[in-house]
């Protein structure tokens, strides 16, 4: 039982030069870079994860949806029910729910889909916060011509850094976050929960800038797939996810580099 | 992929060729024989009989579920194994008299899909005919008999602060003569729960006085290997259901507050059923509309507090003027601790419970002695005590310097799931309602520490506290001096957005290839006068 239950790093090589740095520095790069070594399993276990590659196929589709006349049919598809009455937080909140429910469908479900999910609704929520600049007061229709502005590929780019910007960040923080807390007090590295929220907030921005290198990638690979061979929820867990996860992973190791 | 277990129930043979791992659970009253039953109070055998079948198959069902909820272990906190062990994939073969009801696809479905949200793990169940005088007995019924009173609802009562207060609710506020359903997990919670039911008789004065009915779950120790237990609200859920059919009534009432309904995640770690789900207004929406489709009826479960916070909770017992049992009822998740401390002061109910007595002035009846540890002071050598309030501290001083739109895009699925699930209010409205009762919240809790704060500045100064004490974490920073301090704040600005000029340094060095454009739409700032200004920036670095 437990309302709240909370784990511990292993005790492996990895995570101990981890907990090392982390009584070190503060240097977000340096952190996520050891981070992502000592959970590269996780990554590899993401690259090939059927429930991230069906959210990530999802986003796809529904933001390529909004250039179809017949776009709420379209979600509807989707599994995305919604009128053209809906605000556009029933609309985020129904692709939430059609992704869980495809994830349900799919079977047993990763934790590794879960951040994906909540990574694309993130992604979804923000780029729509971006266009309409509010996410209150908004309707459906505002959200399709949100949308539409990222249905090309060099827009679709930003879709893809925004989730993979914020997949990267749940990803180390799922691992972070079982030691950030000894590291929080008088002669720590974080002098107080303000300073180590501070840490995490920087931590955000550098998940969301290293998701950078696979901004171009992210909007050719649709639309070239789509062209070549259709896009489907296979290619884009065998083709796409690792292509650019793996981009990723070498991104922070550059930017660690860069940062010394 | 993750291992199946395949959950035998009822004595149903094991099949030739199971590849999963199997388990065989048996309801019956052969304790010898390892098998399970239910101690059930205050309700007889014979108020049980007139009840439909496929009620008798849900409990049966809801305790298989429970059972082997502990059966199969969850592979513990530590090993990072995203999920694989930790979701655990179920497949049940049990006997129920109603095989139709039971083999409805839409009742298959809603049962996999409410058990597969409230314990993160996937269901799977197959139903196999078994007639209804071939079932074991595995109900305890006492032999004294109580009448079919009016009785107007029933309330979920663990003992804890927020369902005690439910219970004055209805009983002081509502005049309204509930029927109390309890599960007893162990013999800590029988004291507990009967000290607080006398203390709820004694407030009726005359007329119906409300009904209690514990019920205990019997079975081997060696059963036990998995205490994350988070399909215990389904099965007090259908002991709810039960006794709500028996007395005809079509409404189940849990009482616990809107954050811990929420349980909005603090960190990153506490992904899917790391966090309980036990009264999410998704699960009461799922387990309201499973119930309706079993007994063909509208039931309803609800949560009355959900848009109150734990504060709010005692300030209510308080208007009610019930305060000084507070000190009778036991929030916390462990139930090791033995006199004088009731709780262990470092799980998340603990604190939020001993944050809430604070905050409402009704620390008086929550003394500090009946916490093993006392957080704001003590030394927290556990990792997880640390990280447990740290996240609690962290999340609301998070929460206070957000807006509306930075808490949607932050929690976005967390709060869409579950402002997509309270009754009778619009997306808007309820995601606005959710934002509130957070912010109240979380006002309430820095309010407490920043009295704390105040409290202990003179040992903050002098550097006394222990430290990894709860002021230690949050407050240790306030005793530098404003050099550090100033450092400090360059530090973090280095690591977050920093200027212009170091950030298109750095990434000149990491991209040399890149146009001036993808560096300010990196560094996120496109205006025009941006790009040129990295422009100009850029060609500066390259020249010798």
């Amino acid at each position: 039982m437990g309302h709240r239950l909370l784990g511990q790093l292993p005790a492996t090589r990895n995570w101990t030069k981890v907990i090392a740095l982390l009584k070190a520095t503060d240097s977000v790069d340096r952190i996520a870079n050891a981070t992502s070594q000592a959970a590269s399993h996780g990554l590899e276990l993401a690259k090939r994860d059927k429930g991230v590659a069906r959210v990530a196929f999802a986003l796809m589709k529904v933001i390529w949806a909004s250039r179809k006349e017949q776009f709420f049919e379209e979600l509807a598809d989707l599994g995305i029910s919604v009128s053209a009455q809906a605000s556009l937080l029933d609309v985020v909140g129904a692709f939430d729910d059609a992704l869980d429910r495809s994830l349900r469908q799919a079977g047993h479900r990763s934790d590794l889909a879960e951040m994906a999910r909540f990574s694309a609704v993130d992604a979804m929520s923000n780029i729509c916060r971006s266009k309409t600049g509010n996410l209150f007061g908004a309707t459906a229709e505002d959200l399709r011509n949100a949308l539409k502005k990222y249905a090309t590929p060099q827009q679709f780019g930003s879709v893809g850094q925004n989730f993979f910007g914020w997949f990267l960040y749940r990803f180390l923080d799922y691992h972070l976050s079982r030691e950030l807390a000894n590291h929080i007090g008088v002669g720590k590295q974080f002098t107080s929960t303000t300073t180590c929220q501070d840490f995490k907030d920087g931590l955000a921005l550098h998940c969301y800038q290293t998701a950078r290198i696979v901004k171009e990638f992210s909007g050719c690979w649709p639309s070239a797939t789509e062209f070549r061979e259709g896009i489907s929820a296979e290619n884009v867990r065998t083709k796409f996810m690792p292509v650019a996860l793996s981009k990723i992973r070498s991104e922070l190791k550059q930017r660690e580099g860069a940062d010394a | 992929m993750p291992e199946e277990h395949l959950i035998l129930c009822g004595g149903i043979s094991r099949p030739k060729s199971a590849r999963a791992k199997v388990h065989e659970l048996q309801l019956g009253k052969d304790k010898h024989k390892g098998q399970i039953y239910l101690d059930i109070k205050s309700i007889t055998e014979k108020m049980v009989q007139d009840l439909p079948p496929v009620l008798h198959d849900l409990l049966g069902i809801a305790t298989y579920v429970y059972v082997a909820d502990q059966v199969v272990s969850r592979g513990g906190l530590i090993r990072f194994d995203y999920g694989n062990t930790w979701n655990r994939c179920l497949h049940f073969v049990i006997p129920v008299c109603e095989h139709n009801v039971w083999t409805d696809p839409e009742i298959r479905t809603l049962l996999e899909e409410t058990l597969a949200f409230a314990s993160g793990d996937t269901y799977s169940f197959e139903f196999v005919y078994q007639p209804e005088d071939q079932f074991p007995k595995f109900l305890n019924f006492p032999s004294e008999i109580v009448s079919k009173y009016k009785y107007d609802e029933v309330l979920l009562f663990s003992g804890g602060l927020d369902s005690f207060a439910g219970v004055v609710e209805e009983v002081v506020a509502n005049k309204n003569h509930p029927i109390l359903v309890s599960h007893q997990s162990n013999n800590k919670l029988v004291g507990l729960q009967r000290t607080l039911f006398a203390y709820v008789i004694g407030l009726c004065k005359s007329g119906l006085k409300p009904l209690h009915v514990p019920v205990m779950i019997n079975k081997k120790k060696e059963l036990t290997r998995e205490t994350s237990q988070r399909t215990r609200s389904f099965l007090y859920a259908s002991l709810g259901t039960i006794v709500a059919r028996i007395f005809g009534l079509n409404r189940v009432r849990f009482y616990e507050n809107g954050i811990v309904s929420c349980n909005l995640p603090s960190d990153g770690q506490t992904l899917q059923a790391r966090s309980t789900r036990s009264t999410h207004s998704k699960l009461l929406h799922l387990l309201s509309k499973f119930v309706s489709g079993l007994t063909n009826s509208d039931f309803v479960f609800e949560n009355p507090y959900f848009s109150k916070t734990k504060t709010e909770v005692c300030l209510r017992l308080k208007e009610l003027h019930h305060e000084p049992y507070i000190q009778e009822t036991r929030s916390c998740a462990k139930s090791t601790y033995i006199n004088p401390h009731k709780h262990c002061g470092t799980c998340s109910q603990c604190i939020d419970r001993r944050f809430a007595t604070l905050a409402s002035e009704c620390q008086e009846y929550d003394p500090e002695w009946a916490y093993a540890l006392n957080i704001f002071r003590d030394e927290l050598t556990n990792t997880r005590d640390r990280a447990m309030a740290a996240g609690f501290a962290g999340f609301s001083t998070q929460i206070d310097r957000m807006t509306i739109d930075d808490f949607v895009i932050k929690y976005s699925s967390e709060v869409h799931e579950i402002a997509r699930y309270m009754p009778s209010v619009s997306n808007e409205e309820a995601t606005r309602a959710v934002f509130g009762l957070h912010r109240r919240h979380a006002q309430k809790v820095n309010g407490i520490l920043d009295a704390a704060i105040v409290e202990n500045k003179s040992s903050i100064r002098k550097g006394t506290l222990p430290k990894t004490c709860l002021i230690s974490m949050v407050a240790s920073g306030l005793h530098l001096n404003a050099r550090q301090m100033r450092e400090s704040a360059n530090e973090s600005k280095k690591h977050g957005r920093g200027d212009l000029n170091s950030q298109v340094d750095r990434l000149v060095k990491l991209h040399p290839e890149w146009t001036a454009q993808q560096m300010a739409d990196e560094i996120g700032n496109t205006t025009a006068d941006a790009v040129r200004h990295t422009q100009a920036w850029k060609n500066r670095h390259r020249d010798p």
